[in-house]
């Protein structure tokens, strides 16, 4: 503890004895105070309360009489129990008593009166009864007011009015509690006060001890201080007591001392000051080689602490052993210098040093002084620049040293393949001389631009190995001496030749027809962009012609695609030659083309070019094949009348070729505003048709089949219907090309199918059995490869046990990939469902595939059937058909019936089977029914308002 | 002026009985309560709602005892479409009539003599009798100082008879009807003190029973008539008094209370009330309704013998009615 602090213990503690002894007597003479305050005031309040219940009392008993005057001058029980009633009420109040002047209790104040007409007895009824104005008397706990009641001069009785005593004494006892409550709490919240004083006074106490302890021993503190710093390395502090007692002499004394020792002495802390703002690392060693006394770069440089280095044997540090020559021992020990060896770090770390070891002439000291310097930085600087030579020499990269003139100081290898040119004839010479004319005043000014801005990157055209110019990446950077001037240019040289043929080829493959050579789609659509873009600045008209090969895939699907891909090059050697020179021919995919006629006069002048590309087309085409004829359907839209934006004028140009393609190929057809109806129509039905097939608008609808030889009803073709709310009944010649285009078909025939074998299973509940139900099946369906698990789940579904589901197959799918079909037909007989091939006669078939296929019917379509008696041809077609169906064995029907004459002509020659209007249209399921059902007799022909349905 | 609360609406004649401080806050409740009513009539349609009725200067009493039977009632005629109840006030009987012939009230709880007047003046159906605080009938009873020389009615003659008050059925109507068959005449007196016409019974109004027992035993008049009720009821004839009193003549018993229906309530509604009520006796919820519902022990039908006291009653309303118009 130090001397200030037990000076301030002392003074404090007596200062608190003082101010307890004071608190302790000042508490004694307040308790006493109190205590005198509590009796009195609690005998006054007790005499006060005491007279106030009397005169309560006697209030009570006045404001009584006055109130029962009437009620018991009229004997009015009732009110009088009201007004006692009231009145028990009141705290305090013990009886009521109502009397008459027979000194008999006339009302007790209970509603049954138990002491009605009962004397009253005792000292207090004698004098009550006497009483000629209100009294008061008291009996032990009682005290009792009694009133006489008059009616004017008539005494009527009187009312007494019993108090207790009680709740006198229970208010002053609750008074007496409040009196020594309220003295607790005075003497609580004196010694509360006491209590703050003292401590109050003991931190001004302490405050005080604290203050006088420290003056006491400032100076000897000063003393200590200024003693505590001689001989160290932080030097002399003054020391600042001036007095004349022992403490002043003692201070002289100090001041002495500082003197002496400044002049005649050097501190081991100022050596050890000097040591640590040395750079090496500085070890004193002893005799051993250990560690007496070290440096703060030697505890950096070993990464280890005060403790750590001292004593440490330093031969164990290095990894190499010491010289012989230092290890011995002796009077005569030269010193030792090592320039690079590893030091071992106390960490496990290992460190390049340089060291020197030399023999110390103060042996108290320390043996040997050794120094270490560390060499990591040195050692790294060189490593460096061995790397950086590599690189310049070995880099692919062409390198050039220039000086700050601009001349070549040195070429790596590279530089020199580059420019065919060996090192010897480079150097020497300016940098510029090695660059293309166009690009040397740029080469000229490297140097100054790297000596502004340390950095320069650009392109140059350097002159190769032939001589001619080459692109290059050059990049450029300052190498400066120690004081910041431009010493070298290093200048690196990134051949860009092949980089650029690279993005040729690929600008080539992005944008153009590898076939044909022409702009593909995208680079047209960027012209076509570009061209609107100045049609619309200069106001003019320009013109896109789409043209397509009329029936390619023929060629293409019988002469094979090699033979294809020559017609299409050729086509397009043959239209590039057709256009002029502004105009633009690209091929937009498969046998697509599309001409840009960027400039237009008129609208005419498209179909001018129109006209002469399709002529283009009237000589024939030589493929190794031979030479091959064919044609072209053009559409052409023109800005701005049928489109402004690229996008509107493909589609409206595309539109337009296919009702070029309608009207017979081989010719143009300008896109027209009718033709946009159209467009527009047909998305509208699209888009409605997709929403009726799914809230229910569509009906499948019954054709009867009819057998020739019985007229019995033998099946029913289901054929779609749809009803539209707004249009009507559409004809499915118009929305089946609509499903078939936009892909609905397959979801249309799927419907069809479950809808059709659920009816079916309808008929046959209702007792209609024995009928054949064909269905349509699509292309899409035909080549679905789940159509026979769908099949297999419409029939599960209708619960049917023997299906007689026939599906109608068109020619031409049948022949699209013929191994798919016979399997797809072996399946279907699998699971007993029958095939008919629709519409035979309008496609290819080969007859020797026909053979090979499990098929049950074919029906002859109704384009031969209609003149079937004034056309020979057709004749000719259905007996040939009817001929070969018999040899094949399979069923005919004739579709498309409306005549008798017709029906009478085929059966004669051995058609089995008709339908068409002459039967019947196509019906509701339920007319159907209700038509063919059990209840009806055998079918007959329609009639005539039939066959204008 | 209507009260209305959820399900709850309370007529009262008028506020100037009423003392300001009680208008006010009567005035309060009845805004608050009229917006929060409108609603609920906005939820529950007319004819989806009973509506009990009561004679009362105190609504807020009689509410409390009306509305667990209200609610216990409601709760089971859902099958005829009753979803809420409400309960209704009237100052007196002539605006209980004009509530039941309005259609305002579906059902009301009185004595035989209101009942009887709601039947003739209104065209309401006695549907049940109640058993008011157990007890399914009462009579009146004359009493006398046991020293008295009066035995029968006709010692009544020249004497002065205490009545409660010109409403009471068995403090007034049934022992004036009895004098009347008697062949007696009664008229009331001036004061209670006034001499007795020749050949008359005076009566006069003590204005409540304990001074009706009071007078009679002080002997301020001869004698007394209550019911038989009030003569077992200590409060009502405290046991010092009755020992110097005697019963000299006892009337015909009436039924204690009625249960009524506006007459044109539907058949089937109130037929389905009747017969909640009379079966509220054998269910733990409608013995807890009935306890609120002035301390009811059961309803029970009306058989011959009530219809003949309430031909009886109905004799006598006409009797002394004709007194007192004359």
């Amino acid at each position: 503890m130090k001397l200030h602090q037990r000076y301030a213990l002392v003074i404090g503690a007596l200062l608190l004895l003082v101010a307890i002894a004071l608190s302790a007597l000042h508490d004694r003479q307040q308790r006493g105070t109190i205590d005198r305050i509590t009796d009195v005031g609690q005998t006054r309040f007790a005499q006060a309360m005491q007279r106030t219940l009397r005169e309560h009392a006697a209030s009570v008993a006045r404001l009584l009489a006055n109130g029962l005057t009437t009620p018991v001058y009229e004997y009015d029980v009732e009110r009088v129990y009201e007004i006692l009633r009231d009145a028990r009420r009141q705290a305090g109040i013990e009886y009521v008593l109502v009397f008459d002047d027979q000194q008999l209790i006339l009302h007790d104040g209970h509603e049954s009166i138990p002491r009605f007409g009962q004397p009253m007895r005792g000292a207090m009824a004698e004098r009550a009864v006497r009483a000629r104005e209100t009294l008061v008397q008291e009996d032990g706990e009682i005290i009792e007011a009694v009133t006489p009641i008059h009616a004017g001069a008539q005494y009527l009785g009187g009312v007494r009015v019993g108090f207790s005593r009680e709740v006198l004494t229970r208010n002053l006892n609750a008074m007496q509690a409040d009196f020594a409550k309220a003295a607790a709490a005075g003497r609580h919240s004196e010694l509360v006060r006491i209590g703050y004083a003292t401590l109050g006074i003991m931190a001004v106490a302490a405050a005080m001890g604290l203050l006088v302890a420290r003056q006491l021993s400032r100076p000897i503190r000063a003393l200590a201080t200024a003693a505590s710093h001689i001989g160290t390395a932080t030097g002399d502090v003054p020391v600042p007591v001036v007095r004349n007692d022992e403490l002043g002499a003692l201070a002289e004394a100090l001041r002495r001392m500082q003197v002496d020792l400044r002049e005649r002495t050097v501190s081991r802390a100022q050596l050890a000051h000097i040591l640590d703002s040395m750079h090496e690392a500085v070890l004193v060693l002893d005799a051993d080689y250990r560690v007496v006394s070290h440096n703060r770069p030697a505890r950096t440089l070993l990464h280890g602490g005060e403790q750590d280095l001292q004593g440490l044997p330093i031969a164990a540090c290095l990894t190499e052993s010491l010289p012989p020559r230092v290890t011995t021992r002796g009077a005569d020990r030269p010193p030792v210098q090592i320039e690079e060896t590893v030091l071992r770090r106390l960490d496990g770390s290992v460190v390049a040093v340089g060291m020197s070891l030399a023999p110390l002439l103060d042996e108290p000291l320390g043996e040997w002084v050794c120094v270490l310097q560390d060499l990591t930085e040195r050692l790294e600087g060189r490593r460096r620049r061995q790397l950086a030579a590599g690189l310049f020499e070995h880099s692919i990269e062409g390198i050039a040293l220039l000086d700050e003139t601009g001349r070549i100081v040195q070429v790596n290898a590279a530089f020199s393949e580059l420019t065919g040119r060996n090192a010897a004839a480079i150097e020497g010479r300016r940098f510029s001389e090695l660059v293309d004319r166009d690009h040397r005043s740029t080469a000229t000014r490297l140097v100054h631009r790297v000596r502004r801005r340390d950095r320069w990157e650009g392109e140059l055209h350097y002159l190769g190995t032939d001589g001619g110019p080459h692109p290059a990446r050059v990049a450029a950077a300052a190498i400066r001496d120690r004081d910041g001037d431009l010493e070298q240019v290093a200048v690196v040289i990134t051949d860009l030749s092949q980089q650029r043929r690279a993005e040729r080829t690929i600008h080539h493959l992005a944008y153009y027809d590898p076939l044909t050579g022409l702009p593909n789609r995208a680079l047209f659509r960027n012209r076509l962009e570009e061209a609107l873009a100045t049609a619309a600045r200069d106001e003019h008209a320009l013109a896109l012609l789409f043209l397509d090969l009329d029936r390619f895939k023929i060629i293409n699907d019988t002469r094979g695609h090699a033979c294809g891909d020559e017609l299409l090059t050729a086509v397009a050697h043959r239209l590039q030659s057709a256009l002029e020179a502004g105009d633009c021919i690209a091929r937009l995919g498969g046998d697509e083309f599309a001409v840009l006629l960027p400039a237009l006069a008129s609208a005419d002048e498209a179909q001018q070019v129109a006209i002469g590309l399709i002529h283009a087309f009237a000589q024939p085409f030589d493929t190794s094949d031979g030479e091959l004829f064919t044609s072209t359907s053009i559409g052409i839209s023109v800005y701005p009348r049928d489109g402004r934006e690229a996008e509107s004028l493909l589609r409206n140009a595309d539109a337009a070729m296919y009702r070029a393609k309608e009207q017979g190929r081989n010719t143009y057809f300008l896109f027209t505003q009718e033709l946009n109806a159209r467009l527009r129509e047909y998305g509208e039905l699209e888009h409605e048709l997709r929403e009726a097939l799914h809230t229910g608008a569509l009906e499948l609808h019954y054709q009867p089949q009819v057998s020739l030889v019985t007229g019995d009803i033998v099946g029913a073709e289901a054929l779609m219907r749809w009803h539209h709310p707004v249009r009507g009944w559409v004809p499915p010649g118009k929305f089946i090309p609509i499903a078939e285009d936009s892909g609905l078909i397959g979801e249309l025939s799927e419907w069809a199918l479950a809808e059709a074998v659920r009816e079916q299973q309808r008929w046959e509940s209702a007792g209609l059995t024995g009928l054949r139900l064909a269905v349509n099946l699509s292309a899409r369906q035909f080549r679905d490869p789940n159509l026979i698990q769908q099949i297999e789940q419409a029939l599960t579904a209708s619960g049917t046990s023997r299906p007689r589901l026939e599906l109608e197959i068109t020619e031409t799918f049948l022949m699209d990939d013929i191994d798919h079909t016979v399997q797809l037909l072996l399946k279907l007989k699998e699971l007993g469902v029958r095939v008919s091939v629709d519409d035979f006669g309008t496609g290819y078939s080969s007859l020797a595939y026909l053979k090979r296929f499990p098929i049950h019917t074919l029906k002859i379509d109704r384009t031969f059937i209609r003149d079937i008696q004034e056309d020979s041809d057709d004749a000719a077609i259905v007996l040939a058909i009817l001929s070969m169906a018999h040899a094949l064995g399979v069923a005919v029907v004739a579709e498309g019936v409306e005549r008798a004459e017709q029906a009478d002509y085929l059966s004669s020659h051995g058609c089995q089977y008709a339908q068409g209007f002459l039967y019947a249209p196509a019906l509701p399921g339920e007319t159907f029914l209700a038509r063919y059902g059990p209840r009806n007799g055998p079918m007959e022909r329609a009639s005539a308002g039939d066959h204008e349905r | 002026m209507a009260y209305r609360c959820k399900n709850t609406r309370i007529a009262r004649a008028t506020t100037s009985s009423i003392r300001w401080p009680m208008r006010l806050l009567a005035l309060t409740a009845a805004l608050m309560l009229t917006v929060t009513s409108a609603a609920a009539s906005r939820e529950v349609p007319r004819g989806q709602t009973l509506v009990i009725g009561k004679v009362s200067d105190k609504p807020r009493k009689h509410y409390k005892r009306l509305r667990p039977m209200l609610d216990y009632a409601v709760e089971r005629l859902a099958d005829q479409g009753i979803r809420a109840g409400e309960v209704v006030m009237a100052r007196d009987n002539e605006e209980m009539i004009e509530l039941l012939r309005s259609g305002q009230v579906d059902w009301v709880t009185e004595t035989a003599f209101s009942a009887l007047r709601y039947v003739d003046d209104a065209g309401a159906r006695v549907l049940v009798r109640k058993w008011k605080k157990g007890v399914p009938e009462y009579h009146t009873v004359f009493i006398t100082r046991r020293n008295s020389d009066i035995h029968t009615l006709s010692d009544l003659t020249g004497r002065r008879l205490a009545l409660e008050d010109p409403g009471s059925s068995t403090a007034f109507f049934l022992p004036v009807g009895a004098l009347l068959d008697t062949g007696l005449t009664p008229q009331e007196l001036p004061r209670r003190d006034a001499p007795v016409p020749h050949r008359r019974v005076g009566y006069t109004f003590a204005g409540g029973e304990i001074n009706i027992t009071a007078w009679v035993a002080r002997g301020i008049v001869d004698a007394g008539a209550y019911s038989n009720i009030d003569w077992a009821d200590p409060d009502h004839t405290p046991r010092a008094m009755r020992e110097n009193l005697r019963i000299f003549h006892h009337g015909e018993p009436i039924p204690r209370a009625f249960e009524i229906v506006r007459g044109d309530l539907r058949p089937g509604l109130r037929e389905a009330l009747r017969r909640v009520l009379l079966d509220a006796e054998n269910v733990p919820a409608g013995r807890r309704a009935m306890q609120a519902y002035q301390s009811t022990t059961r309803f029970d039908a009306i058989t011959p013998t009530i219809e003949a006291q309430l031909a009886t009653v109905r004799r006598c309303l006409a009797s002394v009615r004709e007194m007192l118009a004359r």
